[in-house]
């Protein structure tokens, strides 16, 4: 306590007396190396997790052969493509191939596009990540305005609406909301286009419906997390010090209210994934989850493999890097 | 908990919940009774009457789409697959996630460890990509769209839960009744279960509005229901293109949606009031 005190405080101990033993040094590295690895192991353990359930959800639910061949095709036709397909080996055999597949990212052919899954994904990467960005950096914005508003609002009024008004957005379906946002930028407005990507311009409303369906969360844990800061006991002896409103606000209040935001951020990234895969449609913005979906309308099965690993890593990855943020924000979790 | 802390608690005063239980059953007995209602069934078709616009309480209230199918059919038989799907994902995620909780709670630390991991895995891993790959696999049909409902949806029941019953457990009367000679399943049903139930109404109605939300989601990418049969989602889908002539297509059915959502969230909201949960955030009715 007193080292975070100490640099605003009193000047230093009067001359003669020893010097604060609990001041360190200098500024340490914020995470152990022991959290980073287990981090990191735990992350992997996820990603294999993760791979693990997409694999026996997959076998459990059916025979893309038999989707993949006309209505009309016979048993025979069936199980020859089940074994051509790989589909007819012992699971464990399957599982390890599979997983195998996924370390060297060299899955079976396109059927549709005959080529490499993972190039297609990858090429379709850079969209989805611009959207994404712009959808967290979005839906941040507006739930910590609205969070911090809601607690230092000047009146009532003020700290009630805007956290209001985005939890009844929350709401709304993000396709719908997506295609009222269409509607009224779009086609009543006309200000804005209607679907497809390549200005800044594509970029707004499906970027807003990411951020949207985000704001809400955040909002309401930066609330709790100020309100609580306020009447902490460090902020009563700041400002029983004498530092500045401001000061104590942002230093004292704010910053210690970011860690659990943070950690939001990570739990959502995976709506943000889901909603991407939902709001790309929505606007036909060319990135994986348009992929994903239109694979699973071509029976694409490798591809449809392909972009889930892929969001699957990217998901655990964001998670790790919150973690780790998180924790240089409140040092408190890296020790445990 | 952080489950708890990130979910909306909506509140709408005593008129609020009344209009939305009121609205909540109107749909539902329409979207019952839409053969009744409509016995001409939702895909008659009369093209002398296309893209008529609503007339909201005169005949075709809610107008008609470009091939003349009345769209109030549409949509009352479109609720079907949408309420009947999400409302059995929503009982069989509660009793999953019920019966995972309390396995957690008296199956002692083994099966706490495991059952929470299983929990904190599932949670990774978004669910629309699990519906992605599962209906890639088996396509979509009922079955296949109620088991990925589910999936997405036990864990917040047992987070839930979990922590209610971890309190409830540790209280005395749990305690007495033990000294009392009550055990399993007669502790469980006779006190354990008692003191969970008003929060498993609350996670009754939240599952049916996530598991919702999401049929209707898988529905609009047109993973959902297979037309002819119409589905709330997928009419959305369907009205898109036309949105700049015919906005009542795909925005009338989509309020629909959304005023359904709302409703079911209010209305749970308001039996959490009732019952006064012990767990509520402000404790005040």
């Amino acid at each position: 306590m007193t080292a975070v005190l100490s640099p605003s405080g009193p000047p230093g101990p009067p001359a003669g007396a020893p010097p604060d033993p609990v001041r360190p040094a200098r500024p340490r590295w914020p995470l152990s190396a022991r959290y980073v690895l287990s981090r990191l192991l735990n992350a992997v353990l996820a990603v294999w997790a993760v791979l693990t359930i997409v694999f026996f959800a997959m076998h459990l639910t059916g025979n893309p052969a038999s989707l993949l061949l006309p209505i009309d095709a016979s048993e025979e036709e069936i199980t020859r493509l089940t074994a051509a397909l790989g589909f007819a080996d012992p699971l464990p055999e399957q599982y390890l191939r599979f997983l195998g597949q996924v370390l060297t990212g060299e899955f079976p052919d396109s059927i549709r596009y005959g080529g490499d899954p993972v190039a297609l994904v990858l090429e379709r990467l850079p969209a989805t990540l611009l959207l994404g960005t712009w959808g967290m950096i979005i839906g941040a914005s507006l739930g910590l305005a609205a969070g911090a508003v809601a607690v230092f609002g000047r009146n009532r009024r003020l700290r009630r609406v805007p956290v209001s008004v985005l939890t009844a957005l929350e709401a709304v379906p993000s396709f719908f909301l997506g295609i009222v946002l269409i509607a009224v930028f779009g086609i009543v407005l006309s200000v804005l286009p209607l679907r497809g990507a390549g200005t800044p311009a594509h970029l707004v409303l499906p970027a807003l419906v990411i951020g949207l369906a985000l704001a809400a969360p955040v909002a309401r844990v930066f609330r709790t997390s100020l309100q609580e800061g306020t009447g902490a006991e460090h902020v009563r002896l700041a400002e029983a010090k004498g530092i500045g409103r401001a000061r104590v606000v942002l230093r004292h209040i704010v910053v210690n209210a970011l860690a659990p935001v943070l950690n939001v951020l990570g739990v959502q990234a995976g709506v943000v994934l889901g909603g991407a895969v939902v709001t790309e449609a929505v606007f036909g913005w060319p990135g994986v989850g348009q992929l994903a979906t239109s694979a699973i309308d071509s029976r694409d099965f490798p591809v449809v493999l392909a972009c889930v690993a892929l969001i699957a890593i990217g998901f655990v990855l964001v998670n790790l890097l919150v973690d780790l943020a998180a924790a240089i924000l409140d040092p408190r979790g890296g020790r445990r | 908990m952080s489950a708890l802390a990130v979910t909306p608690r909506r509140r709408a005063g005593r008129t609020g919940s009344l209009v939305a239980g009121v609205f909540l059953g109107a749909v539902v007995l329409a979207v019952v009774f839409a053969g009744v209602l409509f016995p001409g069934g939702y895909d008659a078709q009369d093209l002398t009457r296309r893209l008529a616009e609503p007339t909201w309480f005169g005949p075709l209230p809610l107008g008609t789409d470009e091939l003349g199918r009345d769209m109030l059919a549409r949509v009352l038989y479109g609720g079907r697959p949408a309420l009947g799907i999400s409302a059995v994902a929503a009982v069989l995620a509660t009793v999953l996630g019920t019966a995972a909780a309390l396995g957690a709670t008296l199956g002692g630390r083994p099966w706490d460890g495991l059952i929470g991991r299983v929990a904190d895995v599932q949670l990774a891993v978004p669910t629309i990509l699990i519906a992605l790959v599962v209906l890639s696999f088996s396509g979509s049909g009922t079955i296949p769209l109620i088991g990925v409902l589910t999936v997405g949806s036990w864990v917040l029941t047992f987070r839930i839960l979990r922590a209610q019953l971890a309190t409830v457990v540790a209280l005395p009367y749990i305690e007495a009744a033990r000294l009392a000679g009550a055990q399993g399943p007669t502790l469980l049903r006779r006190h354990v279960l008692p003191a969970a139930a008003p929060l498993l109404v609350v996670a009754l109605t939240l599952n049916f509005s996530t598991a919702l939300v999401l049929e209707s989601s898988l529905g609009y990418l047109g993973l959902g229901i297979a037309p002819p049969r119409p589905d709330w989602g997928q009419i959305v889908a369907s009205g898109q293109a036309q949105l700049a002539g015919a906005w009542w297509i795909s925005l009338v059915p989509g309020a629909f949606l959304v005023a359904t959502v709302v409703s079911i969230q209010i209305v749970g909201d308001r039996i959490a009031d009732l019952l006064t949960l012990p767990g509520s955030q402000d404790g005040t009715r």
